[in-house]
């Protein structure tokens, strides 16, 4: 993995929050700190004025409640219809660097259609999913992104399979495609540079927890456990002329109830052309 | 490129034309200083966003256009556009006026300036596609969850078409709201003679902002304690919106005091100011015995009736509604109050409702369901008594 000097660890984010909105909703432990942290870092290291030039588009969920806490131009959208409002702010403003901040059952269940075509129109936007596997905010009931074997109060026995973003989006034609884990707060906001920059649509799929519902039955009962079963089962993608690492094989991410995360592909999958 | 390419007409046509109702809606739309158009295709409302698509991207201070994916995204993204401080809006038809509910509450809540066309065909469900009726007037007002008013304008003829549109766009920025013009699959082919008047006989009205808090529309200066100056993205002050309940600054706020104030104000910024909202025609009433009420197609045939009915010496006389909602209650009842009274509507009873609701009498109905507008003979013979 690249070494990266961050010199930007020291800013304080708190000006970049809307501290009267705070304390935040999120559960202790949640990852949707650190993604939110991530995001304000990679913003302010693409040299962007969070204040004036950036908009954060968010849909409804736990993860749709961030575009509240950022010190942005935002908006909070209905459920599943961050991308569609996306589109219309950077067709009303090209200028605007539109973010689409948002949860794995807004953007891949209810949102799915807006996403897919958002993709395929080659919409300049970046789209970053806390990808929890969930529906944190109504109880922790199966998404798009539940794996087949775990525990859901609305699915019997066993879940159907799960979508694999970053294949979803590779297939869908977005410009650049990554994946990393909450856990990467490292990395993540060199990562997320890269997606503003990119022409066309970037996309994070962001793999994060919610320990406190989904994690608790299905074996990462806390925000520390997460974070190190993050770590463990992350592995860095090799990339080769053949294109082996795009096989769905490949990219897929595993999961044992019980065990938690057995494999994360992690990397970036496509690159696109810089604005 | 496109084939629909017409770079020789310049955004503001002038003078006399000759078109459909449909034509005069997409062309009164960029005399508004339309910015974006966001739609999917479905009849009889098609060929707004077809001319549009032929004009937007291609006039002096071009526009964004784009054919979305569903309806839903139509609606969310004509909210986007309007919050970068544009003039946006859609068109549309039964099916996707049901899609587009969702996004109306949203537009609603955040008080979003947009144009909603509704061109009404039969229904429910994809019901005759294209044959005209009216039964989309209680969507207008309760189609989507929780209490809400958007303005509704109704035109019955191609230049109203046009007018209304002004309107329309006119009252969403003074009153930063989303405004329907319901029309109907006749007036959408209907062609006539219309006129565009001079640019500088029209008013057009610019939302407020933190910079220009007070604007004024028809003379009137409209209150910032009612509507909130906007901030628009990408300007020095943060704009933030959500379909939460939200204080003043736009944030979350679910506070019993703050949700009732919001809901208040909301109501108040409407009913304030419909004395400013497109006047009902009054045709033939005050001496009339029997007033037909009607809008839209429907009422053209229902004046015919009135004209044939006066012609054998019967006090016979037209209201004809052009805002529907907020509903026009207090001139009805003084204008119409003790006389008999005989709706009549593509529908077999939406219009109905709020005319018996408020007149508080007996009120007789001719709720035409055979997908066109029910004929003269039909309207006078129930004038004339003749069942
Ligand atoms: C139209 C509609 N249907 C259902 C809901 C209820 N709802 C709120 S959030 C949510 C799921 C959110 O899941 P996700 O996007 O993954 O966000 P998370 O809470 O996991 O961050 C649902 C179903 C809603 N608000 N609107
Ligand atoms: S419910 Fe889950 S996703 Fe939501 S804040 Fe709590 S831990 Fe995070
Ligand atoms: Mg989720």
């Amino acid at each position: 993995m690249v070494t990266i000097k961050f010199d930007l660890l020291g800013h304080n984010n708190e000006v970049d929050l809307t501290s009267r909105m705070l304390p935040h909703i999120w559960c202790s432990g949640c990852s949707l700190g650190t993604n939110v942290q991530s995001f304000i870092r990679g913003a302010i290291s693409a040299g962007l004025n969070l204040d004036r030039e950036v908009v954060m588009v968010s849909g409804i969920g736990c993860t749709g409640r961030a575009s509240g806490y950022i010190e942005a131009d935002g908006f909070h959208t209905t459920h599943g219809r961050a991308i569609a409002f996306a589109t219309g702010v950077k067709l009303g403003n090209p200028n605007l660097e539109v973010v689409v901040f948002s949860g794995d059952g807004d953007l891949f269940a209810i949102g799915g259609n807006h996403f897919i075509h958002a993709a395929r129109r080659k919409e300049d936007l970046t789209v970053i999913c806390t990808n929890n596997s969930t529906y944190g905010l109504t109880g922790g009931q199966a998404s798009p992104t539940t794996f087949e074997n775990t525990y859901t109060p609305t699915t019997i026995e066993k879940n159907d399979k799960p979508f694999d973003l970053v294949n979803l989006a590779l297939g869908a034609g977005a410009a650049f495609v990554a994946r990393y884990t909450s856990a990467h707060y490292k990395i993540l906001p060199r990562i997320i540079k890269e997606a503003l920059q990119t022409k066309g649509m970037a996309f994070i799929d962001l793999i994060s927890g919610c320990p406190a519902i989904y994690g608790k039955k299905n074996g990462y009962p806390t925000g520390e456990i997460m974070v190190q079963n993050f770590l463990e089962s992350s592995v860095d993608i090799v990339p080769d002329d053949e294109g082996t690492y795009l096989l769905p094989e490949n990219t897929a991410v595993h999961f044992d109830q019980g065990k938690g995360y057995t494999k994360i592909p992690v990397g970036i999958f496509r690159r696109g052309e810089k604005k | 490129m496109s084939e629909n390419k017409l770079v020789e007409e310049p955004r503001v046509l002038a003078g006399p034309q000759f078109n459909s109702g449909n034509f005069a809606v997409a062309e009164a739309a960029l005399f508004a200083g339309l910015h974006g158009y966001f739609g999917y295709p479905i009849t009889p409302s098609t060929t707004i966003m077809e001319r549009l698509a032929s004009r937007l991207p291609y006039v002096e201070k071009p526009g964004a256009f784009l054919q979305a994916e569903d309806e839903i995204a139509s609606i969310t993204a004509v909210i986007g556009c309007s919050w970068t401080r544009n003039k946006a809006m859609t068109a549309t038809s039964g099916p996707g006026f049901s899609l587009m509910q969702e996004g109306i509450g949203l537009a609603t809540f955040t008080e979003t300036p947009l144009v909603v066309v509704n061109v009404m065909r039969g229904g429910p469900s994809t019901g005759l596609p294209t044959f005209p009726a009216q039964q989309e007037l209680m969507q207008a007002h309760f189609g989507s969850h929780g209490d809400y008013m958007v303005p509704t304008f109704a035109p019955n003829n191609v230049q109203e078409c046009f007018d209304l549109t002004i309107e329309a766009f006119n009252a969403s920025e003074a009153l930063r709201t989303p405004v329907f013009v319901l029309t109907d699959q006749i007036l959408s082919t209907l062609k006539e003679r219309f006129l565009i008047p001079k640019k500088e006989n029209i008013e057009l009205v610019n939302r407020s902002s933190p910079d220009n808090p007070h604007i004024t529309w028809k003379g009137e200066t409209i209150s910032s304690n009612l509507v909130l100056p906007m901030n628009c993205f990408g300007e020095e002050s943060k704009a933030f919106a959500t379909g939460l309940s939200h204080d003043d600054t736009g944030h979350v706020d679910l506070s019993a005091d703050t949700y009732e104030l919001l809901m208040n104000r909301l109501k108040e910024k409407i009913l304030t100011y419909q004395h400013l909202f497109p006047k009902p025609e009054k045709y033939l009433i005050d001496d009339a015995d029997t007033v037909v009420v009607a809008y839209g197609s429907t009422a053209r045939s229902a004046k015919y009736a009135v004209n044939s009915a006066r012609k054998k010496g019967i006090k016979a006389g037209l209201y004809r509604l052009r805002t529907i909602w907020p509903f026009p209650k207090d001139d009805i009842i003084q204008s119409l109050r003790g006389k008999r009274i005989i709706v009549v509507e593509m529908s077999s009873g939406q219009l109905i409702w709020p005319v018996e609701r408020y007149l508080k009498q007996d009120v007789e109905h001719i709720g035409y369901l055979r997908g066109s507008v029910p004929p003269p003979s039909l309207i006078r013979k129930k004038i004339e008594g003749v069942n």
